[in-house]
């Protein structure tokens, strides 16, 4: 246990029938850090960030965050503690507008939305802050488009923005730039640059060059399993990485 | 005393679950593999008895009237499945729902234009007698025949599912139909053949339940009620599930309306008795659904 | 109200639908003020319905439940003599939201189609409840004796007055509608209709916004029901079998899934289709079917799809 730690996953174990997706992972995020997670495709990155968010259930192990027990804790009540995530495949709101989504997002930490006369439109302050957020993605022109309309890479800054815009404590990144163009994911990259120190930070990512800018420490999944974790130097350098997974991926 | 109606109510069930289990299965592949919620499923079932009651007079022949109707059925289901459900599967479940409701209103009174709102059809001389089959316990041959048609059919149902080409195809196609398309399976023609099969197990139904229960229009509505509570219990796309369900759900129903008011005169006043007894024995089914559901929501066996 | 309809356009729909009852009584034509009232009261009830399935996108195949236990509990309490018509009506829609809590607590921890037939078999076992309560008529249904007494001068005897008396149900409850849909309330409920995992990700308890719809929803229906066994004088278990439902689905459907009035046009086309078929042929059920059937093969966003032009949804309002 990581006195300090602001997530500390302990000996999580998930199986999928025979396999086992998660395999006695014990990890931790501290508090400002990037702490990136690489792996092959395959490994159960994606699985592991879904018992951190709350949408998958573990079979055994504990997750803490601020040291509080979170392992049977609810998604929305794991969010409302500020523990919030992006999806891999892009989910967000197709039927509302680019502003919309985010105001939504903020409407979650604003108050109570058990309001049923009160048009929400007449908001100033929820709308204000969405725009504040679309300012910082650099959406503020499509403000008033349809979700659905954005190009994939702008969907995919909006994905993160959708997160971001609960203002958490700690952010799960589930390959945030998945799909995008070189330009989107550019943006993207000075995104979570900008959220460093401020936003403790979880990354899913396939691009290297990425995890080497921006990581902290580096953890490296294999077969569910945790097979090193260090500084990107550290993890550069270890042969049983470069054996398992640096050596393909360079490419 | 007890226990001679014990057994008979048994057979019964087994009887009616089986029957079900026919409309069922068809039900439960189409939901499984195509993903389309068929409302008028019920609806072949109610032409499947019509065109038996039809023919058997045309024919003077139950059996031969029988085996007409079902490839007749068959056909119209095929014909059915290629030209409008098709279109459907691509389709929300909710347009689904509106198109095949829709469908019933069609049918339905296409048949009373062609029939009239009802058919008499009665069982073959030969078998409306009973059978004793224990001492004191009498059982009519008809049902009893039924539970046999029933119950080869199920076994050929699983040869084919399990042992044939064709089967396993059907299975392919239940769990991942991508996958199975890109194998080279062709996906139109096992559906419409799905759907054919389907539609030729609810005319078995309809014509071996017709003389029991009235050939009338509707007859398809409050029968796939109960066809839905089955593949719901037993796991969608699950031919066994749809099996085990089937029975369960015929025991439950006719052991029900007799156990159950029996027992609510042994246990209350007769009043709330006969009150109580027949509204809880009508509900059982779905009593039994929802502590399925509540225990385990994909149902007993499902695939998915 | 929605932002697309300018207000005038409502004023005068308003307008019109206070004038023609009038008109149509001056012309001794009171049998089709009943037949408006009866067309409204379905109306309520479809919108009541496309709260949940049009704007919520849940398919829930129980919903004329809701109407029954209205009805029935106005249509006992008229018959054990009590008709005052604000108790009458405040104890209907109690029950029905009672009922609908216990019904979406269960019902919404499942999905999809699971959701569908846990809904059905809800509807179904109330169905057979009712069917053996002979008491109050078991399945030949319930005959009142006398309209819901509100005082205040109204003889809901009087067709005209019945009608206006829906009337003012049905504007209100349109009204309430749309201010529940465009409150924050209703922007959740909106979202969790495109995706609801990730409205759980952003820190909203989904279940907890889409039972207190379906308890709202199941409400309105109840107010329906209870309007309805006034208007018929006679409710019966059928009114709760699920081919009620199914009409009722079809009614959304058809005027349009998720737009305010949409349920209330459906009603009205329906119900209309149905009594000029009915007049002609006996096997009307025919065409309306192939109606249907041209209807969702041709208008996947029904009839209100046809007319609406394509436009960007401001605010998530549909």
């Amino acid at each position: 246990m990581n006195a300090g730690a602001l997530l500390q996953v302990n000996d999580l174990v998930k199986n999928f029938g025979a396999l086992r997706a998660t395999d006695h992972v014990t990890l931790d995020v501290q508090p400002g850090e990037i702490h990136a997670l690489i792996g092959p495709n395959g490994a159960g990155k994606t699985s592991l960030v879904a018992q951190l968010s709350g949408h998958l259930p573990s079979d055994s192990g504990q997750i803490f965050f601020e040291g509080q027990d979170v392992t049977a804790m609810p998604t929305h009540a794991r969010v409302r503690s500020g523990l919030a995530r992006s999806f891999q495949i892009t989910r967000l709101f197709k039927s509302f507008t680019v502003l919309d989504n985010v105001a939504l997002s903020v409407q979650a930490r604003s108050g109570n939305s058990f309001s049923f006369w009160r048009p929400v439109q007449s908001e100033k302050t929820l709308t204000a802050q969405a725009m504040a957020v679309l300012h910082e993605l650099g959406l503020q022109d499509r403000a008033q488009d349809p979700a659905s309309e954005l190009s994939h890479g702008e969907q995919r800054i909006l994905e993160l923005g959708l997160a971001v815009a609960t203002q958490p404590k700690l952010l799960l990144l589930d390959e945030p730039m998945a799909g995008a163009g070189p330009v989107e994911s550019e943006r993207i990259l000075q995104l979570i640059q900008k959220l460093r120190a401020k936003v403790a930070i979880l990354l899913i990512e396939h691009d290297m060059d990425a995890v080497f800018r921006l990581a902290n420490r580096i953890s490296v999944m294999v077969n569910g399993a945790l097979i090193a974790t260090g500084s990107p130097q550290a993890i550069r350098l270890n042969p049983q990485v470069v054996a398992a997974y640096l050596g393909e991926e360079h490419a | 005393m007890t226990g001679i109606l014990l057994l008979e109510q048994a057979l019964n069930g087994l009887q009616f679950g089986l029957m079900l289990f026919l409309l069922a299965s068809g039900l439960t592949l189409v939901f499984g593999i195509m993903d389309m919620i068929n409302l008028a499923h019920g609806a072949l079932y109610m032409v499947g008895a019509f065109l038996t009651a039809w023919l058997v007079q045309l024919t003077q022949s139950f059996w031969l009237g029988v085996v007409l109707a079902v490839m007749l059925t068959a056909v119209v289901g095929m014909l059915l499945e290629a030209t409008l459900l098709r279109t459907l599967y691509a389709r929300d479940h909710l347009s689904q729902v509106l198109a095949t409701f829709a469908l019933i209103l069609i049918i339905n009174e296409s048949v009373r234009m062609i029939w009239g709102s009802d058919l008499p059809l009665s069982m073959p001389k030969a078998l409306s007698g009973p059978v004793e089959l224990l001492p004191g316990l009498r059982y009519p041959s008809y049902r009893l025949v039924i539970i046999a048609v029933g119950l080869v059919i199920a076994l050929l149902l699983y040869l084919m599912v399990t042992r044939t080409r064709m089967g396993a195809w059907v299975r392919a196609g239940a769990s991942n139909r991508e996958m199975a398309m890109a194998m080279g399976i062709n996906i139109r023609h096992l559906f419409t053949g799905v759907f054919g099969i389907g539609a030729a197990l609810c005319a078995v139904a309809g014509a071996m339940l017709g003389p029991l229960l009235a050939v009338q229009v509707g007859m398809g509505e409050n029968i796939l009620i109960l066809a839905f509570v089955v593949i719901v219990i037993g796991g969608i796309g699950s031919v066994w599930g749809a099996f085990v369900g089937a029975i369960l759900v015929g025991f439950v129903d006719t052991l029900g309306r007799t156990l159950l008011p029996m027992l609510f005169r042994e246990l209350f006043s007769p009043q709330f008795a006969s009150a109580a007894g027949p509204a809880v024995a009508s509900i059982a089914v779905y009593l039994l659904m929802a502590v399925v559901l509540f225990v385990r929501p994909q149902g007993l066996f499902s695939g998915r | 109200m929605n932002h697309k309809t300018p207000f005038w356009v409502w004023g005068l729909v308003l307008a019109g639908a206070i004038a023609l009852p009038l008109f149509l009584h001056a012309r001794g034509m009171d049998f089709y003020v009943s037949m408006l009232s009866r067309m409204m009261i379905y109306g309520i009830a479809a919108c009541s319905l496309n709260l949940i399935l049009g704007y919520g996108g849940l398919v829930s195949f129980g919903h004329a439940a809701f109407l029954g236990i209205g009805a029935y509990t106005v249509g006992i309490l008229i018959t054990e003599g009590v008709t005052n018509g604000w108790v009458g009506f405040a104890i209907a829609m109690g029950l029905s939201a009672l009922v609908a809590a216990i019904i979406g607590a269960i019902s919404l921890r499942t999905r999809g189609v699971y959701f569908i037939m846990i809904t059905l078999a809800f509807a179904q076992m109330i169905y057979y409840l009712v069917n053996s309560i002979k008491a109050y008529g078991g399945d030949e249904g319930l005959n009142i004796k006398q309209r819901s007494d509100f005082g205040l001068g109204l003889d809901l005897k009087n067709d005209v007055t019945f009608y206006f008396v829906v009337l003012f149900v049905l504007v209100l409850s349109l009204v309430l509608i749309s201010r529940i849909m465009a409150s924050r309330f209703g922007r959740v409920i909106l979202a969790i209709r495109d995706d609801d995992v990730r409205v759980d990700a952003i820190g909203f308890a989904s279940y907890r916004y889409k039972w207190v719809l379906f308890v709202i929803a199941g409400t309105l229906g109840g107010l329906a029901g209870a309007l309805m066994v006034n208007h018929q004088n006679y409710v019966s278990p059928n009114l709760m079998h699920w081919t009620q439902s199914g009409i009722l689905m079809v009614m959304v459907i058809l005027g349009g899934v998720g737009t305010l009035t949409g349920g209330l046009w459906g009603a009205l086309v329906l119900l209309i289709l149905e009594d000029v078929l009915a007049e002609y042929t006996l096997h009307w059920q025919f065409y309306v079917g192939w109606f249907l059937l041209a209807v969702v093969l041709l208008a996947p966003k029904g009839l209100a799809g046809l007319i609406r032009r394509k436009s960007t949804r401001k605010g998530g309002h549909a």
